[in-house]
């Protein structure tokens, strides 16, 4: 699957997020690098399956591709910062009947992963492979006594710390029915 | 009944554009509502700009010039209104339409943007739905153009933004796609995730039109692939008293044998995919730097001009003189 990511605010989080799925990813600086369209496509959302897109400041660029996406049909994903909605953009976006192609999202910091991984993962089954890859750092301090079951329990199952840490998360994960993603299965 | 909708009395901001229906769809307007209801259903639009509709026509002659004139007229009387301009017309003869526009109009310092439904699967323009889908998408592809810092009268029906007088049609072998390309890769823009200007575009100034409106309507136009071989020549013979100019359309090809055969006293003007050739004075001869719908456009253009001319002064120009002169840039330099 291939997405065409607009993001100018986020400093590059929301673009790691989807490349930390394994999905083809276009981004508006390489369109605006490049000559012209590639030769096989007359039309430019042909080259991509959905589109992720930062709009809490929208210019006009993102109006007109977000236009065309809804004619389109094709399947968008809009995130905004809390507070920041741009308001006459959603309500036009809100206009056109549903079912839309078009998810509007308003994000924090901590939910915006799991949005645009549920998104990715709605339109490429096959983004559950890349969900298992692991990607993604994560530095923690630990307790004197965290560190000791660690050890203790990466000796008795012959792994590597760092995995068995990701072993003890996938067996809390899977355990856990409140965690959405599980109640969506 | 054709209509041309003044400019509503409520204030219309500086980034509005104008968008003028001249045709496009296979259903025609019967009304200016009627217009007004079809773009207010068509919510995309107005994403992208704040959008003034004017029916023009409610059946427009592809052939024909009289919704071209109302169009140029309306321009240039409401020039400053708007922040750009969109004109749709039919696909059919649309590449001539545009150039005869653009001649009219003459130089503009705004986008004077002229769009269609085209696609690359020419079996898919039998369904009408198909075809206001496509003009939408072209339409808003115009829009988005209209808003930006470029000038000129330019085509963008498809993927590419390019002076109306620079626009060929390539054809593939099998005929069923049909793209607009330019003729020297003078290209203003392309549509990849918002229109991406390129070097060449020429950016906004205070250019406004200076409408030449005398265009002249006594030209014949003879398409030789759609007449019979024993008709053809009587056709070019039967030119009446009162032709100014005929135009031969060779299509694909053209044999320039056909001189042979052609009226010794008026202009003739031989059009095809290899090249624009005027025969005039009993001679032939070869106009490599315009594209056959520029030269066909320039050609009726340049009549009307001439005669209007020639009641104001008495320096007299051949016609091959004329269609050599540079107007609204319109001469190819280098072709590719």
């Amino acid at each position: 699957m291939r997405a065409y990511v607009h993001d100018e605010k986020t400093d590059g989080k929301l673009l790691a997020l989807c490349e930390a799925t394994g999905i083809d990813i276009l981004t508006s600086d390489q369109v605006r690098r490049r000559k012209k369209l590639p030769e096989q496509y007359d039309f430019f959302l042909d080259q991509v399956d959905v589109l992720i897109m930062e709009i809490t400041k929208p210019t006009q660029d993102i109006h007109f591709i977000l236009a065309q996406a809804i004619l389109a049909d094709k399947p968008v994903l809009c995130v905004y910062a809390k507070n920041q909605s741009p308001r006459e953009l959603l309500r036009h976006i809100n206009k056109k009947p549903a079912p839309r192609p078009i998810k509007t999202f308003s994000y924090t910091g901590n939910t915006l992963g799991s949005v645009v991984i549920q998104f990715i993962r709605t339109h490429d089954p096959e983004a559950r492979e890349h969900d298992e890859k692991p990607s993604i750092k994560f530095t923690i301090r630990l307790t004197p006594r965290n560190e000791r079951y660690i050890s203790w329990y990466s000796e008795r199952y012959a792994l590597p710390k760092a995995d068995a840490i990701r072993k003890l998360l996938d067996e809390r994960d899977t355990l856990d029915p409140d965690f959405p993603e599980n109640a969506a299965k | 009944m054709t209509v041309v909708s003044k400019a509503k009395s409520k204030k219309i901001s500086r980034s509005t554009v104008a968008l003028l229906y001249l045709g496009g769809r296979d259903l025609p307007f019967t009304s200016q509502r009627e217009l007004e209801r079809w773009c207010v259903g068509f919510l995309e639009l107005f994403l992208v700009a704040a959008v003034q509709p004017i029916l023009v026509s409610k059946k427009p002659n592809p052939g024909g010039i009289i919704h071209l004139l109302r169009a140029v007229r309306f321009i240039a009387r409401e020039w400053n209104r708007y922040t750009g301009f969109v004109i749709t017309l039919h696909r059919s003869r649309f590449l001539y339409a545009a150039n005869l526009m653009s001649f009219m109009l003459g130089i503009v310092g705004k986008p004077v943007i002229f769009t269609t439904a085209t696609s690359n699967d020419v079996e898919k323009l039998h369904d009408s739905q198909f075809v206001d889908t496509l003009l939408q998408s072209n339409i808003m592809n115009a829009l988005q153009a209209a808003t930006m810092n470029v000038r000129g009268t330019l085509v963008l029906a498809g993927a590419q933004m390019i002076p109306a007088t620079h626009t060929i049609i390539l054809r593939a072998k099998e005929k069923t796609d049909e793209r607009f390309r330019s003729a020297d890769n003078q290209v203003y823009g392309h549509v990849d995730f918002g229109i991406q200007v390129t070097k060449h575009a020429l950016t906004r100034n205070d250019d406004r039109p200076t409408p030449q409106l005398h265009i002249e309507e006594r030209i014949r136009y003879i398409n030789v692939n759609a007449t019979p071989e024993e008709e053809l020549f009587h056709l070019i013979h039967d030119v009446s008293r009162d032709c100014t100019g005929v135009i031969i359309d060779g299509g694909e090809s053209l044999r320039l044998s056909i001189t042979q055969e052609l009226p010794k006293k008026i202009p003739v003007l031989l059009v095809s995919t290899e090249g624009v050739h005027i025969y005039e004075d009993e001679k032939l001869i070869s106009i490599p730097q315009l594209t056959r719908y520029a030269a066909a456009a320039k050609f009726t253009w340049v009549l009307g001009s001439i005669a209007d001319r020639s009641r104001r002064d008495r320096k007299r120009k051949t016609v091959r003189e004329w269609l050599n002169t540079d107007f609204i840039h319109e001469i190819i330099q280098k072709r590719p």
